[in-house]
């Protein structure tokens, strides 16, 4: 696999991108799972297939409008909790399956021959391309460097939002700020696991992690630690046994969760 | 005298419930002022009306001469209830740090030494330093009440609120606590809510009923009648410094 990693391209691909895809999921699974965002950012990336559909409907990248879909959704999903008295769950659940929707219509109305789908709901490490690693490298900038360089205002906002408005800290403006880069995330980790499965890749690296430490950075940086093994053994898996690296990698990093959970807390472990 | 407080004609609607109805009070610079009142009687909402987290739906809110929303930093705030993430991957000490932050600096953040050193002379007044590196999910709830305290004092407020502060604590660590806030207090403005009727008016410099309206606003002796109207059933008020309690056959509707 080694001597195949520095022949193929699409292997050089892959290997970055699980690499890239880990340290957005890292930071931001961290984060989602000690905020609760854990459905809402499945809703988010499900919404994103609208924009994968009306990519392929105006002939650009799908991702770019997966982008698109993925921040509207994530602002305006937030932005109905707060201004409305809908049921926050219900909003989400109505973006989760319209996103779905729309998606399934544009690709409908596109004319030709209907595009392959199934890579981007159920994700294809080996086909990432050149623009798709751009793409994931550019997200990464952007979510490591807000993170990093605001990490004391997001760490007292996530430990405890009220007190952090009275210290005043712009709460809802961090707030907006999480949910955009939960929305980048996704995009990065569409080509790598799919739209379907992005919830797990998400949940299990910080929900192993935290169990080890009890400190916010060193939680992200053992989840991606742990990002990059499940990637990186599920690309191999795969690229091995012929097999759907997207599954594969999901299957690695979700039966490590319950191994660990299992054997580190058995009391723990009913619960995440 | 300076006035650090100002409410005029101040009512609060939660939709359509009433918290607080036509509030006016006034708080002078270094009043240790308690608020008692029955079970949703607004104490709350008057603290975060203070804090800046709820605002007016008619009336004015002045504190420091400003409105609410303009005084963070100088408002050391300890909530009623644990709104936070008790599971968050944090220390008692990262969690009292958070104190030190203001929004002015929040670029590339790191705190300074004179930060973990206010951190730790607070946490040791507090008789919280042994506790330092526990994690915040692990601690009771009267240890925890006292890292929020901790946080809040570490700000050096210039106004201190506190939501009964002491429910969770027993005997000991309430008078260690109130005899702590009476020192404070030489600096600061403190204004807390509590149902210790008994201890409040013997560390309070003055008292606030409360009962959506404002019943009373002064020094800390209470008459039967005006418990009576405040918590609408007699209450048998002794001595001086000593618990009032209320009659047996009206015992409901008295404590949290
Ligand atoms: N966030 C809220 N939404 C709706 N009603 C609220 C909210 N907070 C408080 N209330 C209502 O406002 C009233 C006053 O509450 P509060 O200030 O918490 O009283 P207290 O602290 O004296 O128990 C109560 O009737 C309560 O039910
Ligand atoms: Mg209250």
């Amino acid at each position: 696999m080694i001597e195949a990693l520095l022949n193929y391209n699409f292997l050089q691909n892959a290997f970055f991108s699980a690499i890239l895809a880990s340290i957005a999921c890292g930071i931001i699974g961290t984060i989602i799972i000690e905020k609760q965002l854990v459905m809402m950012s499945g809703g988010i990336a499900h919404t994103a297939f609208g924009g994968i559909g009306l990519g392929y409907y105006l002939g650009i990248e799908p991702l770019i409008g997966a982008l698109g879909f993925a921040v509207l959704s994530a602002l305006g999903i937030r932005r109905l909790q707060h201004k409305t008295h809908i049921t926050p769950e219900v909003v989400l659940g109505m973006f989760w399956a319209l996103g779905m929707a729309l998606g399934i219509l544009f690709i409908a109305f596109t004319p030709g021959y209907p595009p392959d789908i199934t890579s981007y709901l159920f994700g294809d490490i080996l086909t990432v391309s050149r623009l798709d690693l751009i793409i994931t490298i550019i997200m990464n900038l952007i979510i490591v460097g807000t993170i990093a360089v605001f990490f004391n205002a997001f760490k007292t906002y996530l430990f405890d939002e009220e007190f952090a408005q009275v210290i005043g800290l712009p709460t809802a403006l961090l707030e907006n700020i999480i949910y955009v880069l939960v929305a980048l995330t996704v995009v990065v980790l569409i080509r790598v696991v799919g739209i379907m499965l992005i919830i797990a890749l998400l949940t299990a690296p910080p929900s192993i992690a935290r169990q080890y430490t009890y400190s916010l950075h060193h939680t992200m940086i053992l989840s991606i630690a742990l990002g990059i093994i499940f990637c990186l053994g599920g690309l191999w898996v795969s690229y091995v046994m012929g097999i759907p690296s997207g599954a594969a990698i999901i299957v690695i990093a979700v039966a490590t969760y319950f191994i660990i959970s299992v054997i580190k807390n058995p009391a723990r472990a009913s619960h995440i | 005298m300076k006035t650090v407080v100002e409410l005029e004609n101040v009512s609060v609607f939660y939709g359509n419930v009433r918290a607080i109805s036509d509030i006016s009070l006034k708080i002078e610079e270094k009043e240790f002022l308690g608020i008692i009142g029955p079970n949703g009687s607004g104490k709350s909402t008057i603290l975060k009306l203070i804090a800046g987290l709820v605002k007016p739906s008619s009336g004015s809110v002045q504190v420091l001469g400003l409105p609410p929303c303009n005084t963070h930093g100088k408002i050391g705030y300890v909530p009623q209830r644990f709104n936070l993430n008790r599971d968050f991957p944090f220390s008692v000490t990262e969690a009292v740090l958070t104190g030190r932050l203001t929004k002015h600096n929040l670029f590339m953040h790191q705190y300074a030494d004179t930060d973990f050193t206010a951190v730790e002379d607070i946490m040791h007044k507090l008789e919280i330093y042994d506790l330092k590196d526990r994690q915040i999910g692990q601690l009771s709830g009267g240890q925890m009440q006292r890292v929020l305290i901790a946080r809040a004092l570490v700000m050096e407020p210039e106004i201190l609120l506190l939501d009964e502060p002491t429910a969770s604590l027993d005997a000991g660590s309430k008078s260690h606590i109130y005899s702590l806030l009476k020192d404070i207090n030489e600096y600061i403005t403190i204004i807390m809510v509590s149902h210790d009727m008994g201890v409040v008016s013997s560390y309070v410099k003055s008292l606030a009923c409360l009962n959506v309206s404002l019943f009373y606003h002064g020094a800390p002796e209470l008459t039967d009648t005006l418990l009576g109207q405040v918590y609408g059933c007699p209450v048998e008020l002794l001595a001086h410094g000593v618990p009032h309690r209320v009659l047996p056959q009206h015992g409901e509707g008295y404590h949290d």
